[in-house]
């Protein structure tokens, strides 16, 4: 009987009556219907798939120094992407940057790179940047030349000098450290101007102001390594306030000394990343820390300071035994650090009241080290003096107004109407490199290099001098501000003899000549000191009126974003990609809520919610957040551009457009949390863009933590161990799996002997390395900065712009649409776990939350569901231990990330890497940036973490090319090198001379998902939680 | 389907296929060999015939290492190709005549995976002086005054998933003319090998050979390359593929 008989096989094609098994006339049998296509197909060639064109080699004319095609140059210089002023590596390609790394011998970060320094690269290949000088002619920019740009800013500055209005003109230089605000002063006062303002929106000034009253230097050395204690007063010193790199480097390896490390406590509104890296949140009503911390000096030094501990902790909102055991641990853990920070106008007050706490608890000289401090915020202005400026300008008593990098129109609130002000100035000129709100309002643009083209020096500590090269040939013609001025200067005999040919002549005269300046670029650093600025005048502060005094039901609580800062990230696209530490939203602008709040309010994560402040309205999509006290609204400041390039405009909304003017009586910081707000659901609902599955592990143990207590006492296993007992030493990652094992014996015969290149023994040695990696949670603070070096080593596409969404949407609001439909592409992400018992959307408000933050990336599983699911074996496991992703045989199945428990593999839905693409992620010039030594992938492919194989064959072919052994730890992962906690330790984990190795053993590793059996080649270290003594038992 | 229009699907479907095979073979980038078929060119042209003469007494690929097949596709990719040069420099004169080495020219081959392509000054090094009159030296001169490159027309080209890095090759002892032929005899240079996958993975699984190495380059090994061992390579993915 035949399979067709038997009725079992495929269904017959066309048979006209039932399952008769006699052939009908007429009818066409299966196989016959194939036959005829399987013949007829064949016929078919498909030709001319290959569309690759013939191509150019293109030589030097003249071949440069020291360069060799294919081997990069590292240039040191000086990140300028905040005050701070890093020591940066910048990783150069044949004349071009392609990555900035830390600089190892830098005394402020020390080889380490926030995510803000990772995105400098994109502001420099930005695809909006002012590509030469431009005049306003008959009401628009137009480009002009050179010549007459500066000869247009020398007749004016004529103008202005005879007519007398000079006195009266105004200059705001975005606020830096070094040499450029004295140098600019001395130009100002010799063209008989008065001297700028250096304008930083993001400065915490308060603390500024009151360390400069107390110590006599705006920013001390917060030594977190030698404090039992650290008290932050709404200080987010991991999270873009102050210098976060050197901070969190200091943080991380105080919380790596684990049992020994200090308790963190943080007191805010709103529970930021720093926040959620404190072990106690005390969670006090904005604008009342003052009296916490008031009160807190009268309990412990007997003062009589006007408020007692009970009656802060009722204006405060929270429980006075909270506040009575803070004065008792303040008393015993000694020495302690206590770090002002606070945004509401009586900060500096606050902070002042702060530091006499650290006088008294004796924690100066020990853990806030005044001389030992750090010179990122000489000289810089306070928020009221650009708000005064304003004000002049609008009474049209500024006939001349310049402009270089910082953003006034966009930084500054609502009622300042800077913009408006601005507009009333007969001349205004722009020395900024990006078209912005402000410099688009500009008569006159003369933009400037960008800080990776420019000559310069920093005193990041005193005594030390930061030098700053260009690394390359200017992107486009553009001019060093300091140049032009000299060319100006030089155009007037009067002027012309004080200075050198150029500002890089300048500089090195200062330091002792050109052999000097070629003697110390290679470090980039030298003894020195930058030249000092004039201090700036005090401008009598604004107040708003105080924050209880408004009007409105709810607090706002506007705080700076940790990526975007005041809004100058916005238009790398790396930053908007980036998830918030804290929120997970990316791309998108939020109202944050405590779910109880919404509940009450009737309003669901994702609603529509306009809040109203006497100011103004705006309307955003709410987003569900535990850490923030119920009666609060929070807002990130950065996004809501007007004009600033094709990446931040129409993305988000402002939150300066809510706030008043408040200043703060002693520093002339603009408050950020000063007035109350109203919130009413509005229309319509968004998506969240938003990287998050879930808030809580639902008890999976991905990111695992014990206390210092268990720790202490060897209980290093929990529930979640099941493989008790077995010894790790005996466990070498990826080596156990039966996959890679015999993946070259007789077609995966698990008996045979042949094991080819992975067997240890084979000639190639290709099995000798096995690399692996440790990520401890106890360092990890969740900033990010993993996140952005991975996108900038590995070519990775940011796909949230508008445009990248499908090819058919109409409107092309599309911003965000990759990234809700869960098609983000970063190798690496924070993942934020909430240890809550039930959905953040049912908490009630409760402080006492836990939180764990875990970087995951590709684990390169030795037994990876990945690998033996691909039909074209583009996916394997190496003999070194990588699982490899072979870029040219995916055919984009996808199997591979369905079977992956991770989810750590991210596919080209669209042609991110193909220019001829709608979707293409790297407008011109922003492909100069990509790595050469890295593919880009194109539709359909799949990719994931490589472990930065291009840096490992990099190291190893340099190591034969030296006819040596590769040594223990000579290189790193892109995540591994920035990460200003050092949390991330890669090497190879069979040779015990490498640091992971060592750490692999450590009694806190664990593995994720170790119950699947994956032999992860990724080994996690518990994170080490420190509750307070009492409450021991609730860890 | 009735019986009927059994033939009318095959006629169909061959329609398709003929249309989309015609269609095809004339898609692409218009070039100078205008044949469409999906094969050798029929006429050899006076220069791959002097460079066939030329590459003088070595015996013909495939060398032991050469193991996959190499063809000219329609396109005018693959081995035989040689395209017009913007200059026709002249590797004989340089390198047999007056005893110039590779790296001289091509210096990164030893420390970079890119071999480096001279710089127009190095050139001009010679050329300010030497042979100014000759029509191709004009020319070199021309581009040298106007500062710009010479536009030189690739004629080795390795995908872009592929990551080759020419100094372990070199420094492993792998002469230049094992990959590229003997360059030093091409009046025009062409591509001798296909360069495909195959070809390099049975190099690195079957090991090179220094005495064929030599001999590629048209020396005759001594005793010490004859006894040397076959030197194999990773067939490792992720050593090339990135």
């Amino acid at each position: 009987m035949s399979a067709d008989q038997a009725g079992i096989g495929p269904p017959r094609v066309g048979t006209p009556e039932g399952q008769s098994p006699g052939r009908a006339e007429g009818t066409v049998q299966r196989r016959e219907f194939l036959k005829v296509l399987g013949v007829t197909g064949a016929a078919t060639t498909l030709v001319g798939c290959y569309s690759e064109s013939i191509e150019k080699l293109i030589p030097y004319v003249v071949s440069p120094d020291n360069t060799v095609p294919g081997v990069s140059n590292y240039y040191a210089t000086t990140c300028r992407e905040c005050p701070a002023g890093c020591g940066l590596l910048v990783e150069t390609r044949d004349g071009r940057a392609i990555k900035a790394e830390g600089n190892p011998d830098h005394p402020v970060n020390r080889g380490a790179l926030c995510a803000r320094g990772q995105a400098g690269v994109q502001g420099l290949y930005n695809p909006d940047r002012y590509r030469g000088p431009m005049l306003r002619e008959g009401g628009t920019l137009v480009p002009t030349t050179w010549d007459r740009a500066i000869q247009t800013l020398s007749t004016k500055l004529a103008e202005a000098r005879n007519s007398g209005a000079a006195a009266g003109a105004v200059f705001i230089n975005q606020h830096e450290q070094g040499s450029f605000p004295a140098f600019l002063d001395q130009w100002l006062a010799s063209q008989g101007l008065p001297p700028h303002l250096s304008y930083d929106a993001e400065a915490p000034l308060g603390a500024i102001a009151a360390n400069r009253a107390q110590y006599g230097v705006a920013w001390p050395k917060l030594d977190f390594q030698a404090a039992k204690l650290v008290v932050s007063f709404a200080a987010d010193y991991l999270d873009g306030w102050g210098l976060t790199v050197p901070q969190q480097l200091a943080f991380a390896e105080a919380r790596a000394r684990l049992e020994g490390a200090p308790r963190v406590v943080y007191i805010g509104a709103r529970r930021s990343l720093t926040g959620l890296n404190s072990d106690a949140w005390i969670p006090a009503r904005p604008g009342t820390v003052k009296s916490v911390a008031d009160a807190l000096l009268g309990a412990i030094t007997g003062r009589a300071t006007g408020v007692t501990l009970a009656q802060a902790a009722d204006q405060a909102g929270v429980s006075a035994a909270a506040l009575e055991s803070l004065a008792a641990e303040l008393r015993s853990a000694r020495p302690s650090l206590l770090i002002a920070g606070g945004a509401s106008e009586r900060a500096a007050d606050m902070a002042l009241t702060v530091a006499e706490l650290n006088r008294v608890l004796g924690n100066v000289g020990v853990t806030v080290k005044p001389f030992e401090g750090f010179l990122a915020y000489e000289g810089v202005a306070s928020q009221a003096a650009v708000r005064a400026a304003a004000e002049q300008m609008a009474a049209g008593r500024v006939a001349l107004a310049f402009v270089r990098g910082a953003n006034p129109a966009h930084t500054t609130p609502a009622p300042v109407k800077f913009a408006e002000a601005f507009q009333k100035v007969p001349f205004k000129v722009s020395f900024s490199s990006y078209p912005d709100e402000t410099s688009s309002l500009c008569d006159l643009v003369l933009p400037d290099h960008h800080g990776l083209e420019s000559w310069g020096d920093a005193e990041p500590v005193r005594g030390t001098l930061g030098l700053q090269q260009p690394v390359m040939d200017p992107v486009f013609n553009t001019r060093a501000t300091a140049d032009v001025l000299i060319a100006v200067a030089k155009a007037n005999a009067a002027t012309a003899f004080r200075y050198p040919a150029d500002y890089r002549a300048w500089i090195a005269s200062r330091i002792g000549g050109n052999a000097a300046l070629a003697a110390a670029l290679p470090t980039g650093l030298m003894r020195g000191a930058a030249l000092a600025a004039w201090a700036p005048r005090p401008v009598a502060a604004k107040s708003g009126g105080g924050l209880a005094a408004s009007a409105g039901e709810y607090f706002l609580y506007a705080y700076h974003s940790p990526a975007l800062g005041d809004g100058r990230g916005a238009n790398k696209p790396w930053l908007q990609e980036l998830p918030d530490p804290v929120t997970k939203i990316a791309w998108q602008t939020v109202i944050e809520l405590h779910p109880e709040t919404a509940k009450k309010l009737g309003i669901a994560e994702g609603d529509h919610a306009t809040i109203e402040t006497g100011q103004g309205s705006l309307t955003a999509p709410v987003y569900l957040y535990i850490g923030l006290r119920p009666d609060t609204i929070a807002l990130a400041t950065g996004r809501g551009h007007t004009a600033y390039g094709r990446y931040a405009e129409g993305c988000g909304a402002n939150v300066m457009a809510l706030l008043p003017v408040a200043e703060d009586a002693r520093s002339g910081a603009q408050a950020l949390v000063s007035t109350k707000a109203t919130i009413r659901k509005a229309v319509g609902r968004s998506l969240l863009v938003t990287t998050e599955g879930s808030g809580r592990q639902h008890g999976r143990g991905i990111a695992r933590a014990l206390t210092a207590e268990q720790l202490a006492q060897g209980e290093t296993h929990d529930e979640h161990e099941t493989f008790r007992g077995q010894a790790k030493t005996e466990f070498l990652p990826g080596l156990r799996s039966p996959v890679a094992n015999d993946a070259q014996g007789d077609l995966g015969d698990p008996t045979s002997k042949d094991k080819g290149q992975y067997d240890p023994a084979h000639w190639s040695g290709a099995a000798k390395r096995r690399w692996a990696m440790t990520i401890d949670l106890a360092r990890c603070t969740g900033c990010s900065a993993c996140v952005t070096a991975c996108y900038a080593e590995n070519n990775i596409p940011t796909v949230g712009a508008s445009w990248q969404g499908p090819q058919f949407l109409p409107d092309r609001t599309g911003l965000g649409s990759n990234i809700t439909r869960g098609r983000e592409m970063a190798w690496m992400r924070l993942e934020r776990y909430f240890e809550i018992d039930r959905e953040p959307k049912d908490v009630e408000f409760d402080p006492d939350f836990e939180t764990r933050l875990i970087p995951m990336l590709c684990q390169h599983c030795g037994n990876a569901p990945c690998e033996p699911v691909c039909p074209v074996y583009a996916t394997y496991h190496s003999p070194d231990g990588l699982n490899v992703q072979v870029y040219n045989r995916c055919v984009g199945t996808r199997y591979c990330s369905n079977n992956c428990p991770y989810k750590v593999r991210y596919f080209n839905w669209f042609g991110y890497g193909e220019p001829n693409r709608q979707q293409y992620a790297f407008p011109e010039p922003l492909h100069w940036q990509l790595n050469p030594d890295v593919t880009v992938r194109a539709k359909g492919v799949m990719e994931k973490c490589t472990f930065c194989v291009q840096r490992i064959r990099e190291a190893q072919n340099r190591a034969k090319l030296e006819n040596r052994e590769l040594q223990p730890d000579e290189f790193t992962t892109a995540c591994a090198q920035a990460c200003p906690s050092r949390a991330i330790v890669f090497g190879d984990a069979a040779d015990e001379k490498w640091s992971v190795t060592r750490r692999i053993e450590d009694a806190r590793a664990y593995h994720v998902f170790e119950e699947l059996n994956t032999y992860t080649a990724v080994v996690y270290l518990k994170k080490v939680n420190h509750p307070p003594r009492a409450a021991a038992a609730k860890a | 389907m009735t019986g009927s229009r059994k033939w009318l699907a095959i006629g169909g479907i061959a329609a398709i296929a003929i249309v989309a095979s015609l269609m095809s073979a004339f898609a692409g980038p218009p070039q100078a060999a205008s044949a469409p078929a999906a094969s050798q060119p029929a006429k050899e042209t006076a220069t791959q015939l002097a460079n066939r003469e030329a590459t003088g007494k070595a015996p013909p690929g495939p060398w032991a290492y050469s193991g996959a097949s190499g063809y000219t596709n329609y396109l005018g990719q693959g081995t035989g190709r040689s395209p017009v040069q913007p200059i026709a420099f002249p590797h004989p004169v340089h390198v047999n005549t007056l005893k110039m080495n590779c790296v001289f020219c091509h210096f990164a081959a030893g420390q970079s995976p890119d071999p480096g392509m001279p710089a127009v000054g190095t050139c001009m090094g010679c050329h300010q002086l030497v042979a100014v009159d000759r029509p191709e030296v004009k020319k070199l001169a021309d581009y040298h005054t106007r500062k710009l490159p010479v536009p030189w027309v690739r004629v080795h080209k390795l995908p872009e998933y592929v990551r080759f890095p020419h100094m372990r090759h070199i420094n492993a002892g792998v002469t230049c003319q094992s990959c590229h032929g003997q360059v030093n005899n091409m009046p025009q240079v062409f591509q001798y090998a296909s360069l495909n996958m195959g070809w390099c993975v049975s190099c690195h699984v079957n090991g090179y050979s220094p005495a064929e190495g030599l001999r590629a380059a048209g020396y005759e090994p001594d005793s010490a390359a004859l006894a040397a061992p076959r030197k194999k390579a990773t067939y490792d993915c992720s050593h090339c593929h990135y």
